[in-house]
């Protein structure tokens, strides 16, 4: 029996396995050639191939005659079986492969259990099959155990996995959400079951109900049909299920690794598939968005012409978000035109985008701002230099800069006077003077020097005083400045000082001598008088003969002698006092006091006065203070105002040089003595002064005025200073009319000193 | 008998001139210094009144003021022997306090007594 199903068959058999071959290898050519990259599927082209190998093998087995091969094979019964075996390299697995591929088509990882099945499946069935020939145990022939063990291994290794198949695609078809992927795992199975009900009926049912059992050639052949239709109709449903698969694996990563949202629908704008990303940008959930039509959720975009990059608003969860959106068409996906949405919440990146435009503004208005500032700076420093060289320029004294090389960097108009714009010059050495030298250091402090020139006459007729400042810059280098500054004046002044001070030590110690002088006279004097006295007294008491009047006489010419030392001795001492004070007292110009005092009370003088002023003479060289005078003609015009106070008037004040020859009493004036006097009259239009106080106004504290206007010690103080310089005043007033004070003030025949 | 007083802070003249008015006939008391004097010229009225100007408390003048006070300006005689200034400067100014005359030392005996004379005859004495 072990040769009967390889005995010839029908023709139709080798037809059948002939075209079955042919259209496997079409298949797989059209496979590999048309499909698109996404329809590739490798396992299936494994499958295929597998197929294509067991129609193969079959055909060779049933090849005419020519070959003769098959004789060969009755002949031997081990080449035979050989090919046999051969055969069963390809349709023992058929079933794992089928397994596999549709287990991983529908994107799940096939069991590692059912390769192990499978493969231990196989390698039990050879070890039977093989032993067969060498063992027979039980009693059964190698024939019986050769086809009961095939006919097993098939029922064992080949159905099993396809029906698991079949079921887990059901199941999966169950369980799956996506109506595609429903549909597809819905066709798989279905294919399944038809085939499986198809094969079953036709080689189990029908040959029992008909032929009485199975007829294992029948059983084959069918076989064959039935796998190779099975793997067309397969072909049909997985190449899209896999090209679905793709997309879904694409869509995996789509779903959970891009943000953006991605959404296919139809062209009646039915929503096929959505990914989760979009799900959370329209704030929707998943199964809200697939149930809807696009234009529902996209309601204001053409969502039916391809576009990118398009950006437009929306209001999702209650916020005004900006979205860019790109549809893409995808013809002729399962078998209608299909669109697929791309859009992108970019309100995060707007806004970035607009930060960043903000940032960039923000960053060149600083720059702007910036340059501005220092423009400003820059202006601002020239302002100072134009500031501080007018100011330098103005000043009394020379200032220049050097800077730490030792070249001039700044002068000031009197500096450039005197040596020249000297600008970027550097001075020898040599005339650099010490001073300046320690300065260019450049520690911080004061080194001076002081430059006398002395006149024809040995005294100093010029000083300068050289000052220099050494000034620490910003960048670590320093500037030296030299200023310039005549001490001739000072000098002068000093000396002066000095030549006073001394005469006011003399003065006291003249005066030291008045005092000594005037203590040892008053006592002198005390005990000349007791001499003088007695002596007149005791020779009124006796005789004038006699030696002892005669004594007595001698007596008082001694004592009379030594009171007219006594006197000479005060006078003189007064005469060098005397010279002192003429010696001190110095003289002034007369113009300057004037001008002077005139403007100072007009500063203060009431609106109903006007003061009226002249002299006949240019500048009269005064006797004495400057000051007295000037504190008197003061108190005078006060006076004078204050008497016109509500009349209002004129004040005037008038000098004249005035030539005494005869000595001039006036009123109850002291006399004048004979010389040469500036005479300065103020007069006032007032009130007048009654003529019994005339003689009492220079008396102190004698006053007119209320209580609290004056102390009346104005005209007394007047008249000290007046007497002092040797000088009179003299008044003449009518009442109701006015009062002239007059000054008769000495002056000085020439110029003395200042 | 006319009185007089005699005001120095100089011994030798109190006694010179006690001398010099006793023998004409006056009555004479002296005094130190102006304390003293006030206490004998409240006790007493006299006709004339020598006093110097110059005195340790410097009370010569205090003394004339008083006796000006008291009406008396004219029954003084001012002596001064000087000091700081010549004794014509202090003269002077007793001068302004209306004292019936001065005198500058080392006396002129004469011319006091004399002056005294004519001051006790304006008293009507």
């Amino acid at each position: 029996m072990g040769t009967e199903f390889l005995i010839a068959p029908s023709l139709s058999f080798s037809y059948i396995v002939f075209v079955c071959l042919a259209v496997l290898c079409s298949l797989f050519i059209y496979n590999r050639m048309f499909s698109s990259l996404r329809a590739r599927m490798l396992l299936f082209r494994k499958l295929l191939l597998l197929e294509i190998g067991w129609n193969f093998c079959s055909l060779i087995t049933v090849l005419p005659n020519p070959i003769n091969l098959r004789e060969h094979f009755i002949d031997s019964p081990l080449l035979l079986n050989f090919a046999f075996m051969a055969q069963t390299l390809f349709w023992l697995p058929f079933g794992y492969f089928v397994y596999k591929t549709i287990v991983m088509a529908f994107g799940r990882q096939p069991s590692r259990w059912m390769s192990i099945y499978t493969l231990v499946g196989i390698i039990l069935y050879w070890c039977i099959f093989v032993g067969s020939i060498f063992i027979t145990p039980f009693g059964f022939s190698a024939e019986y155990l050769g086809i009961t063990s095939t006919i097993i291994a098939y029922f064992l290794l080949v159905i099993p996995p396809m029906l698991i198949s079949g079921i887990n695609v059901f199941l999966w078809g169950l369980e799956a959400w996506e109506p595609q992927e429903k549909f597809y795992a819905m066709r798989v199975a279905a294919i399944f079951f038809l085939f499986g009900a198809l094969a079953i009926g036709q080689d189990i049912i029908l040959p029992y109900v008909f032929d009485g059992g199975p007829n294992p050639l029948n059983f084959l052949k069918n076989t064959q049909i039935w796998a190779a239709i099975f793997l067309l109709a397969l072909y049909q449903n997985l190449v899209p299920k896999i090209e679905y698969l793709q997309l879904r694996k694409l869509a995996y990563h789509v779903e959970h690794v891009v943000n953006d949202g991605v959404i296919a629908y139809n062209k009646n704008g039915l929503i096929t598939f959505v990914n989760s990303s979009a799900a959370l940008l329209l704030h929707l959930p998943e199964e809200r968005i697939v149930k809807r039509s696009i234009q529902e959720i996209f309601p204001q975009i053409n969502v039916f012409e391809p576009s990118y990059g398009v950006p437009f608003l929306m209001v999702v969860n209650n916020t005004s978000h900006s979205f860019q959106f790109s549809v893409v068409k995808e013809a002729y996906w399962q078998g209608s035109e299909h669109f697929i949405m791309i859009f992108s919440d970019v309100t995060a990146e707007s806004s970035i985008l607009r930060k960043y435009e903000r940032f960039k503004e923000k960053m060149l208005q600083q720059q702007l701002t910036n340059q501005q500032q220092m423009l400003k700076v820059y202006e601002e420093g020239r302002n100072k230099e134009r500031l501080l060289q007018t100011l330098i320029d103005n000043l009394p004294f020379r200032i220049a800069v050097k800077n730490h090389v030792g070249a001039y960097v700044l002068q000031n108009a009197p500096d450039k006077k005197v040596v020249g714009n000297l600008y970027g010059v550097t001075q020898m050495d040599a005339d650099v003077d010490d001073a300046e030298k320690i300065a260019q250091q450049g520690k911080v402090g004061h080194y001076d020097r002081i430059e006398y020139v002395k006149g024809t006459n040995g005294e100093i007729s010029s000083a300068e005083h050289f000052t220099y400042l050494p000034v620490p810059l910003e960048d670590g280098e320093y500037y030296v400045i030299r200023l310039v500054r005549d001490m001739t004046q000072i000098l002068k002044m000093e000396t002066e000082r000095n030549i006073f001070r001394l005469r006011e030590t003399q003065k006291s110690r003249l005066e030291e001598l008045g005092s000594l002088a005037g203590g040892i006279a008053h006592d002198f004097n005390n005990i000349l008088g007791a001499q003088l006295g007695f002596c007149e007294l005791a020779m009124a008491t006796i005789t004038e003969d006699g030696k002892t009047y005669k004594y007595l006489q001698e007596v008082e010419k001694a004592c009379v002698r030594a009171k007219t030392i006594v006197a000479q001795m005060l006078t003189d001492v007064r005469q060098l006092k005397q010279k002192e004070e003429t010696q001190n007292q110095g003289s002034f110009r007369l113009a300057v006091l004037l001008q002077d005092l005139i403007s100072q009370v007009r500063s203060t003088l009431p609106s109903n006065i006007v003061v009226v002023s002249g002299t006949s003479e240019a500048n009269l060289a005064l006797f004495g203070q400057e000051m007295d005078l000037f504190r008197v003609l003061q108190n005078l015009m006060n006076n004078g105002i204050f008497a016109m106070r509500e009349s209002g008037g004129e004040l005037r004040i008038f000098v004249e040089r005035v030539i005494l020859q005869e000595p001039l009493q006036e009123g109850f004036s002291q006399t004048i003595p004979p010389g040469a006097y500036a005479r300065i009259d103020v007069s006032d239009s007032g009130c007048g002064i009654k003529g019994s106080e005339l003689e009492r106004i220079f008396s102190p504290f004698f006053t007119t005025k209320p209580l609290g206007e004056g102390f009346g010690l104005g005209l007394s103080s007047s008249i000290t200073l007046i007497r002092k310089a040797h000088g009179e005043i003299t008044v003449q007033s009518i009442l109701g009319k006015g009062t002239t004070f007059s000054v008769y003030w000495p002056m000085v025949e020439h110029n003395e000193g200042e | 008998m006319a009185k007089v007083l005699i005001i120095d802070d100089d011994e030798q003249i109190n006694f010179l001139l006690r001398e010099t008015f006793e023998l004409e006939g006056y009555s004479v008391d002296t005094a130190k210094n102006g304390q003293e004097a006030q206490v004998l010229y409240n006790k007493q009225q006299y006709d004339v009144i020598i006093t110097d100007i110059i005195m340790p408390e410097q009370d010569g003048f205090e003394v004339i003021l008083d006796l000006r006070r008291l009406g008396m300006s004219n029954r003084v005689i001012a002596i001064s022997g000087g000091g700081r200034m010549s004794a014509d400067d202090y003269l002077v100014t007793a001068d302004h306090f209306d004292v019936a005359a001065s005198f500058p030392k080392p006396l002129d005996r004469k011319a006091i007594l004399a002056k005294a004379k004519e001051i006790v005859e304006s008293l009507g004495k």
